[in-house]
């Protein structure tokens, strides 16, 4: 019998951005996938992309479907090379059930992040279940999943103070960016992206009173449309503007500070062009480069520039890392209410498993009895039939009844009930069912 | 009077020791009040001038005459132009703190040490000038301000190997910007220089008054002269540099902490083979 749900994870406990930006997901890349997963091989599929982790969760119809056949999938579907495949592979996190919702919970809660308490985890995490539901990949299961999951991010943030203060890659951006200038006053910083990222990093930089921010983007419109949102939240002394990115290489002479977070999966700025923008500047003040989006969007070589800081994601996440001992002391609170909610799915889940088990189980043994009665039928009057009709409906009635009433019983410890209901199926065969052919990996 | 002074002396060195000491402790541990680290640095500035009048009413002059002496004047200045500059209650001036006050520490214990040969030294009439006052008490100052602007540059220095390094550790968050420790180490700079120049200055009115031309003549040759010239030199490049040909940030400030070490290496040569004053002195 499968195993209810099964997950698999990577992210920045097992590798650094330039493996985690090789599986990382657009959201067209997550519909793709979580399409080819429903028409394929299974009914309900999440699938978590942000900069710290790629994650895919599975409620498996046939034992085929297991975590390496999952990682295979990710693996093919970025076209990873080959090279780096084994080691990828060795540093996914494998998990099922139990394990896999209580490791949701911990992302959703922040606890799991590279910046402990990070404050947009809650809202990836729900994108990610609003795309399962958009191709229709949330069934029950995950459908109560996100519920519970939801309620856990709630929790946390009303019940502990885990989330309070600054806890984003936007604010330790900009907060590296105060260690080298610390008036930014008269510096100009462009940043690329208009995504929930690049607004924060905009609004911190507001705040802080920059002198001009320059909003880039792909798509002029949004950057418009960001531009607009920030300067209404801002001083009158913060000038803000915004070019597309074509547009880049033209201010970057002028600029002290450079915030990349798109979701690009290739370089947005490239050393050349920095070159060039070094020798057309005026002031000879360092130039910050701080590339908070996986995949990475600048040029890691911009680094070994003079006079050039470049941080990225993996970099910055440690400046709050170090500061974040008040937080860590959340944490077994936090962990008290994951096991609490976990412990309530787990049971609503199991509760909702008993009917259609004990359902499932009548309708064998009716089925198995008409068929008997069907087949020696010719040899009974009608006056028999009935009565043999009679007889081994109150027979089967009384042998369901233990199993009945064992499963509905209340559970006495932990798993127990899920246990019960497990070894009911598992003695009437009620997985037979499941006769998906063998899936292959060319599928996709 | 001398008594008084000797006690002051020893608790200087004292107290000296123990900002260095409290300021470690905030650094490394953050357990104990910044703000009484911050009443404990006015407290030995105060105990400082006390013992600077009392000294100077137990021997009868100023503390210009002898190198000691020299070293515990250096000592104050720079306690209070960093009181005057950058101590306030956050943790930041605490980092440059205990480099200032360690490189105090130094220079008080120094002078601690060489203070019994030098009270009952002979006082040369010279002494007594008031341009001779003037012009050591400028270079004094001038010294002072230059070490300080050392000390701000080796801590940029090693901020920004830190922020390059990913060491995001006591010294990310202990120490100012970047920027800050720039413009702090160039205002000392500035500062010195100008004290520098007018130490010069006095120094040709000195000459001027006391000697005959060609014996001036003869002592413009003098190593320390030269020294002082050279170190002059490169402290006013540093800030034409900065100020007309723009240079900023790590370029500037190893040029300017080369002159400091020219500055160290020329006085250590000068001072092991001359005396504590001109050779003319």
């Amino acid at each position: 019998m499968p195993s209810k749900l099964i997950a698999v994870s990577i992210s920045h406990h097992s590798v650094p951005v330039e493996y985690r930006e090789m599986v990382a997901l657009a959201p067209d890349e997550i519909r793709g996938l979580l399409k080819h997963l429903k028409d394929t091989f299974t009914d309900e599929s999440l699938v978590i992309s942000t900069c710290n982790r790629s994650e895919i969760y599975v409620r498996p119809t046939n034992d085929v479907i297991t975590s390496e056949f999952l990682i295979d999938l990710l693996l093919e579907s970025k076209n990873v090379p080959l090279q780096d495949r084994e080691l990828l592979r060795s540093r996914f996190d494998r998990l099922s059930y139990c394990d896999a919702i209580l490791h949701l919970f911990e992302v959703i809660s922040g606890i799991d992040s590279q910046i402990l308490g990070d404050q947009q985890i809650f809202a990836q995490v729900k994108d990610s279940f609003r795309l399962a539901e958009e191709v229709g990949a949330c069934g029950t299961f995950m459908t109560k999943l996100a519920h519970v999951a939801f309620r856990v991010a709630k929790r946390v943030r009303n019940e502990t103070t885990i989330t309070n203060g600054a806890g984003t890659i936007s604010y330790a951006a900009v907060e590296f960016a105060r260690k080298v200038y610390d008036d930014l006053r008269g510096k100009t910083a462009l940043v690329i992206g208009a995504g929930e990222t690049a607004e924060l990093t905009a609004s911190y930089l507001s705040e802080r009173h920059i002198g001009t921010i320059i909003i880039a983007n792909r798509t002029i419109m949004n950057a418009d449309e960001l531009a607009n949102k920030i300067r209404i939240s801002s001083e009158k002394s913060v000038s803000i503007r915004s070019i597309s990115l074509e547009q880049i290489p033209d201010v970057m002479s002028g600029v002290d500070i450079v915030v990349s977070s798109t979701g690009s999966p290739d370089l947005v700025i490239k050393k050349n062009d920095i070159e060039l923008a070094l020798q057309k500047r005026s002031e000879p003040n360092p130039l910050v480069f701080l590339d908070i989006a996986v995949p990475r969007d600048i040029d890691p070589l911009i680094g070994k520039l003079p006079n050039v800081f470049l941080k990225d994601i993996d970099d910055l996440a440690d400046i709050i890392d170090k500061n974040s001992s008040k937080k860590k002391e959340e944490i077994p609170k936090i962990k008290s209410i994951i096991s609490q909610e976990s412990e309530n799915f787990l049971d609503l889940f199991s509760k909702l498993e008993v009917g259609p088990t004990i359902a499932e189980l009548r309708k064998q043994f009716e089925h198995i009895r008409l068929e008997e009665l069907d087949r020696n039928r010719s040899k009974l009057t009608e006056k028999e039939y009935e009565f043999f009709d009679e007889m081994t409906r109150k027979m089967f009635n009384r042998l369901l009844h233990t199993p009945t009433v064992m499963l509905k019983e209340p559970r006495t410890s932990k798993d127990d009930l899920q246990a019960r209901i497990e070894i009911v199926r598992s003695l009437f065969a009620l997985d037979i069912e499941n006769k998906n052919p063998k899936p292959s990996q060319n599928d996709l | 009077m001398l008594t008084v002074s000797s006690i002051l002396q020893t608790t200087l060195l004292f107290l000296y020791g123990l900002l260095v000491s409290y300021g470690l402790t905030i650094f490394f541990k953050q357990l104990v009040s910044q703000k009484a680290l911050y009443v404990l640095t006015l407290f030995t500035g105060l105990v400082h001038s006390i013992y600077i009048c009392t000294y100077t009413l137990a021997i009868g002059h100023c503390l210009l005459t002898t190198a000691s002496e020299i070293f515990s004047l250096i000592a104050f200045t720079m306690l209070v132009t960093y009181i005057l500059v950058e101590a306030r209650l956050d943790n930041t001036s605490v980092g440059t703190g205990i480099m200032i006050m360690s490189v105090a520490f130094l220079f008080q214990l120094i002078s601690s040490i060489a203070t019994k040969r030098d009270i009952f030294a002979s006082i040369n009439p010279i002494y007594l000038e008031a341009s001779f006052n003037i012009h050591v008490a400028s270079i004094v100052f001038g010294y002072a301000a230059l070490t300080l602007s050392t000390i701000y540059g080796s801590l940029y220095l090693i901020l920004y190997r830190t922020m390059q390094k990913n060491q995001f550790g006591k010294m990310f968050n202990g120490l100012p910007s970047l920027s800050k420790l720039e413009r702090y180490g160039l205002r000392a700079l500035f500062v010195g220089f100008i004290f520098l120049s007018i130490s010069m200055v006095f120094g040709v009115v000195l000459l001027h008054n006391n000697f005959t031309i060609e014996e001036t003549r003869s002592y413009l040759k003098d190593p320390k002269t030269i020294a002082t010239l050279l170190i002059w030199f490169v402290f006013g490049l540093t800030l034409i540099l900065r100020s007309i040909m723009k240079v900023e940030g790590k370029r500037l400030v190893l040029i300017w902490m080369t002159g400091y070490l020219l500055t160290l290496f020329s006085m250590t040569i000068v001072n092991a083979f001359g005396t504590e004053y001109h050779n003319f002195l």
